[in-house]
């Protein structure tokens, strides 16, 4: 009887311990990461008797966490790549949201500055329509400056995710360490009796991690785990965990590099991190934000350099040429600007390189590195995005040297370079936000051009002489001012063409109009110089500015001049009528200036545009899939240890039906003992 | 079986309705906003299109706006060139009536007044502005006046040859001005001619008048010879002229030939080859004057010429000076009437003098009448015309029967145009023609008329080429007009949603939302707790 009450008593208190559980599982039905339980139940060991063996009850044998190592694993791989996905995703909707809308986008303000020169062209010497020019040129100038803005807020805001990311990484990875402890001194465990709440918890930071960096996990002795990063940087090892950290990276400072604290030195891991939102955030970094920073500051050169030309090489209201309408793009401070010197270099770190930007059509966008080796003379330029080495050479003995890249070159002034010194050469990374209005009234803007032509009233041919198109103020060779523009408001000399006969052929002298006998350029039939052909277009000078007939302009003389008859050439003197300079700059608009003559100012935005607007969708794809992998995995872990409430409540009843059965056993030997007792009385 | 945790319920469902709630956000964003493609991620492709179509949307809208002030611009231009052909009209009419021959030199003096008046009016009309105060037709120089007086009082063209031109669309422009030296200047002349002008560097206040040609067929000949050289008056010292300077006439060309030399006085003429001019004032040493031989003259060089005519040239009556007169018997024929005044008996009878041919001329009753009149100057007899040409023979030109007796006698009259009377030459000279003011006169009217034609054909040319240019401005308008609309339509296609569709999927998206909700709502209150 005593044993009968045994027996109930072991039904009771094993069915209080499953309904226990069942109930800790119906309470943790919504605890991230809880892997439901189960009871295990074993019959306890029986009394031989000669009939055979009597049972004595039962006994649970362990509480077991119904989990699958394997698809736990896949939730971590899978949440790595959503989280990635996600925070590329969240970066990427922001920058796509900033370039495409109208009002932060930088279609309208250019499409509004162009249209305002055209209306000036119109009226050229209307100061209200050079005022409308100045504040569209203004806006121009500030929407670059805002949309650079607004990408360096959002490099700082990836910033701080990042190092808010490593912080959460830290203590995640701390808690990881002090759960291996906690697991592995757990007692019990040598009998295979898990402290299932640790690992569920430990299961859940591991989780947490993957969310943050894509990671390793690595059972080992003691139920411990090993987390390392994908190409095997230990994380935590056992009970220690490791200390992720952050810097200015020492190619480019305006952007973080990751560390690991190994041994007390800060290991840069950079490139492994990936996965996970940190790795997300680095891969926004470096495929989408600096190509945007690199495309916007190309736009900004391409428009600087073509409106800058073409408004140097005009003239302003008041008779002198333009000058600069915006900065300049090869200033020495934007030159020096371009490149930034590695923090790791060894001294003296006197190094002057400049990158001038030589043509913007043929500019392309991107980041180089100039790297030293050997006894640091020679160097090779590789390319940042693929790592190819694009050129490679020598230092020349004196400096400077010249390394000629497409639509730019780097100078290398002075200095002295050790081997392993590198430079990051950035031609076009801050030039949105560098770009301003130089053009302060509305007085200077140069619509007009500074020549012109006139035919002599007492001219006896025909002849017409068109009225000039302007080339350059300067000599593209060595960049000096051209003689005959370099006194204020003059041609010097003005010139006249004077139509001759030699021989039985027209040719013409080119002579100073203040001086007729100083003839420039006599005319000869052979060799033949300054021959004129009738019938057709003739152009005086060259356009060719080795040639020493090289003006910086040309004019066209048609139709059937006679000897004796003269052309003048001047200065266009109070020309404020003239609005041939504002036709060209307006012109620029539709103008294929940039990628080697294939695209126009607003292509060359649309396709910043366009390729963020690509990488957006393409992460919007990429997050759709993950997350559709994440759930089937989480599905398929729920799946496995997930509490069913309907299930807990099928086991609610079974567990209390047995538990009411065994205290029924209990009662029943009760009653018979009482029976028994009552027989004796 | 596959076991499903309660957890997946819910949050499977939550997230299905997130999904539904997402996709009809962005449906229903479309329909609100009109357009399929808000985010360039939407559809990068079309993103950059759009930027680009946007880009063509705003330029052809410039362009149209363009083409607008292009249409006012050659208006007004067109207005201000039909009001100047009606002014040349009403000069071309003066000048018919200046040619007439029964003008009295008080006449010819209204005629000029009234040019005066019909040039200051083509002036103001050539220096006609725009809306912001910039003279149309000086080319690049909008602020200078296109005509300005020079010190000489001549109106000339003050700009350039600069054309302004409009871009209508990607590569048409249009010019929407055009210079006054082309409009008015560059004007083919009736016959060779020159224009006068003090040269740019002159210190003094010297002008020189507008002159004219008086012998063209001196002149033409001049030209021919040298292809047209322009010519330069300057100025050299000389104790011995009245004025201290004589001045000399050279070519402009290395090394210049001179063409004609003399005395300077200020207000004289200067004649030459043909031609004439005066300049008043007193030069400095320095001082040039251009004189411009060509074959265009422009607009109001050529009514400045016919005032300079009307002016001066009206009181030119031809002069003959005798210089021998010894008759021995005859008659003189002046204009074919006889002197002495009578009829065939009438003659010289060997004695007269000088005083007695003089007597004999005022005194004659006929050539009274014409106005032909002589004195005695410098001991010669000079017989001047009252404007018309003067023919004097020796011989009856009309011839009579019985003829009236030939002069005899020795007889030189000079100051002809081309071949002096004089009967001491071998073979003797019977006849000369003296010529009056009027040849030079009508020449210069008929030339003038020819130049009035000219100018007119110019102005009406240059009309027909704003017609032209306004017409392509419409015809460009309307071209804009449809690649507007055309382009529009690319970019709606491409960025507009399509109502139908999205409105469809919206209820669609509704529905299902509904649905999910529905079912998840039943879902959820299943649970055998319920039961317990």
């Amino acid at each position: 009887m005593a044993n009968l009450i045994q027996i109930g008593l072991s039904g009771v208190l094993g069915h209080q311990s499953a309904l226990n559980t069942t109930g800790n599982n119906i309470t943790n039905a919504n605890t991230p990461g809880y892997s439901r339980q189960e009871v295990l139940f074993e019959s306890q060991r029986g009394l031989r008797t000669g009939a055979g063996t009597v049972g004595t009850g039962v006994n649970i044998s362990n509480i077991r966490r119904v989990a699958n190592e394997y698809l736990v694993e896949q939730v971590r791989s899978d949440t790595s790549l959503q989280s990635e996905q996600k925070a590329l995703n969240q970066e990427l909707s922001r920058l796509d949201n900033l370039l495409g809308s109208s009002t932060t986008g930088l279609n309208d303000v250019l499409n509004n500055f162009f249209a305002s020169l055209q209306s000036a062209a119109e009226d050229p010497a209307s100061l209200p329509q050079r005022q409308s020019v100045l504040s569209e040129a203004k806006a121009v100038a500030d929407r670059f400056q805002s949309l650079q803005a607004e990408f360096i807020q959002q490099r700082e805001s990836v910033k701080l995710q990042m190092r808010q990311g490593v912080e959460d990484a830290n203590t995640l990875m701390s808690s990881i360490a002090e759960l291996n402890l906690a697991i592995s001194n757990s007692p019990g465990i040598a009998q295979g009796r898990l402290p299932n709440d640790l690992l569920d918890k430990r299961d859940e930071k591991l989780r947490e991690l993957s969310e943050l960096v894509g990671i390793r996990v690595l059972h080992t002795e003691g139920n411990q785990v090993n987390v390392m990063l994908g190409n095997g940087q230990a994380l935590v090892v056992g009970a220690d965990a490791s200390q992720l950290s952050t810097r200015p990276s020492v190619e480019d400072p305006a952007f973080l590099e990751f560390t690991l604290l190994d041994a007390g030195r800060q290991v840069p891991i950079d490139s492994q991190i990936t996965g996970g939102s940190l790795g997300g955030l680095r891969r926004f970094e470096q495929e989408s934000l600096k190509t945007a920073f690199d495309e916007l500051g190309r736009v900004a050169i391409a428009l600087q350099d073509n409106i800058n030309h073409q408004h140097e090489i005009g003239m302003d209201l008041e008779g002198d040429l333009g000058g600069l309408f915006f900065s300049d793009i090869n200033s020495p401070e934007a030159m020096s600007s371009r490149v930034i010197a590695n923090g790791n270099n060894l001294p003296p770190g006197d190094a002057d390189i400049g990158v001038e930007i030589s043509d913007s059509n043929a500019l392309i966008s991107g980041s180089w590195n100039l790297q030293f080796s050997g006894d640091g003379r020679n160097y090779e330029v590789i390319d940042s995005q693929s790592g190819e080495v694009v050129k490679q050479g020598r230092l020349p003995d004196p400096l400077p040297a010249e390394i000629g890249m497409p639509g730019f070159n780097i100078q290398i002034n002075d200095g002295t370079f050790n081997p392993g010194d590198s430079y990051q050469i950035q031609p076009t990374r801050n030039a949105a936000e560098s770009i301003s209005l130089e053009v302060e009234r509305e007085e200077d803007l140069a619509f007009a051009s500074p020549v012109r032509a006139e035919a002599n009233v007492g001219n006896n041919g025909d002849g017409v002489i068109d009225q000039g198109l302007m080339l350059n103020v300067r000599n593209p060779l060595s960049n000096g001012i051209l003689p005959g523009f370099r006194s204020q408001g003059e041609l010097d000399p003005p010139l006249e063409i004077r139509f001759r006969d030699d021989g039985g052929t027209l040719v013409y002298d080119v002579v100073d109009a203040n001086d007729p006998n100083n003839v420039l350029v006599t005319g000869s039939a052979t060799p033949p110089q300054n021959v004129y052909t009738p019938g057709i277009s003739n152009k005086l000078f060259s356009e060719d500015p080795t040639d020493p007939n090289y003006q910086g302009f040309q004019f066209e003389i048609s139709g059937n001049p006679q000897a004796g008859d003269t052309f003048n050439i001047g200065y266009n003197t109070e020309g404020v009528s003239d609005n041939r300079n504002a036709e060209l700059m307006a012109a620029l608009a539709g103008k294929n200036t940039m990628n080697n003559g294939s695209q126009n100012l607003t292509e060359g935005y649309g396709g910043l545009v366009e390729t963020i607007g690509v990488q957006t969708r393409q992460s919007q794809l990429d997050l759709d899939s993950s997350e559709a992998l994440l759930q089937q995995s989480v599905n398929q872990r729920e799946s496995v240890s997930g509490v069913n409430l309907d299930e807990e409540a099928g086991r609610l009843i079974q567990y209390q039906a047995a538990y009411n059965a065994s205290a029924q056993v209990m009662s029943v030997a009760q009653s018979l003992f009482d029976t028994l007792l009552s027989t004796f009385r | 079986m596959i076991r499903i945790s309660s957890q997946q319920i819910f949050s499977s469902g939550i997230s299905r309705l997130q999904d539904l709630n997402a996709s009809l956000q962005q449906t229903s964003q479309q329909v609100s906003t009109g357009k399929r493609v808000n985010q360039p991620s939407d559809d990068p492709v079309a993103a950059a299109r759009i930027l680009k179509l946007d880009q063509e949307v705003a330029r052809i809208e410039q362009f149209q706006r363009n083409a607008g002030l292009a249409e006012n611009r050659l208006q007004q231009e067109e207005n201000a060139i039909s009001s100047m052909l009606d002014v040349v009209q009403r000069v071309r009419e003066l000048t018919v009536q200046a040619g007439n021959g029964a003008l009295t030199p008080s006449d010819r003096q209204s005629i000029a007044s009234e040019l005066r008046e019909r040039l200051d009016q083509l002036a103001t009309l050539g220096n006609a502005r725009d809306a912001s105060g910039e003279y149309i037709f000086s080319g690049f120089q909008g602020e200078v006046p296109a005509f300005g007086k020079n010190i000489s009082g001549n109106w000339v063209y003050q700009g350039d040859e600069g054309q302004r031109k409009l871009e209508l669309d990607e590569g048409v422009t249009v010019p929407i001005s055009d210079h006054g030296k082309g409009l008015f200047v560059d004007i083919a002349s009736a016959d060779r001619t020159f224009f006068a002008e003090a040269g740019g560097d002159n210190v003094s206040g010297a002008r020189i008048s507008t002159g004219m040609v008086v012998d063209q067929d001196l002149y033409n000949q001049f030209y021919d010879s040298n292809g047209g050289v322009d010519l330069e008056v300057r100025f050299v010292a000389n104790g011995g002229s009245p004025s201290g300077l004589d001045y000399e006439v050279v070519t402009r060309e290395q090394p210049p030939t001179t063409v004609a030399t003399g005395n300077f006085i200020s207000g004289e003429s200067i004649q030459f080859e043909g031609i004439q001019f005066e300049i008043h004032g007193i030069p400095d040493v320095n001082d040039t004057f251009d004189i411009k031989t060509s074959e265009r003259q422009g607009m109001f060089t050529s009514i400045e010429k016919l005032i300079y005519g009307l002016e001066n040239q009206a009181k030119g009556r031809a002069r003959a000076t005798v210089t021998n007169f010894a008759p021995t018997g005859g008659k003189l024929y002046i204009n074919g009437l006889s002197v002495p005044q009578g009829g065939a008996g009438a003659v010289f009878t060997g004695t007269e003098t000088n005083a007695d041919l003089r007597d004999l001329i005022n005194n004659h009753t006929e050539l009274a009448e014409q106005g032909i009149t002589a004195s005695i100057e410098n001991g010669n007899v000079v017989i001047r015309s009252g404007g018309q040409d003067l023919n004097i023979s020796a011989q009856d030109p009309d011839p009579k029967v019985p003829p009236w007796p030939d002069y005899t006698g020795g007889l030189q009259v000079t100051g002809a145009k081309a071949e002096d009377l004089d009967l001491g030459a071998a073979p003797p000279v019977t006849s000369a023609n003296y010529q009056g003011g009027n040849e030079a006169y009508d020449a210069l009217v008929a030339d003038s008329l020819v130049n009035m034609d000219n100018i007119q054909e110019s102005l009406i040319s240059t009309q027909t080429e704003i017609g032209g240019r306004l017409n392509s401005v419409e015809t460009t308008s309307v071209f804009l007009e449809d690649s507007s609309v055309y382009t529009k339509d690319i970019r709606s296609q491409l960025q507009d949603v399509d109502y139908a569709e999205a409105i469809s999927n919206l209820t669609f998206q509704s529905f299902v939302l509904q649905a999910a909700q529905q079912s998840f709502a039943q879902v959820s209150r299943l649970s055998l707790f319920d039961r317990l």
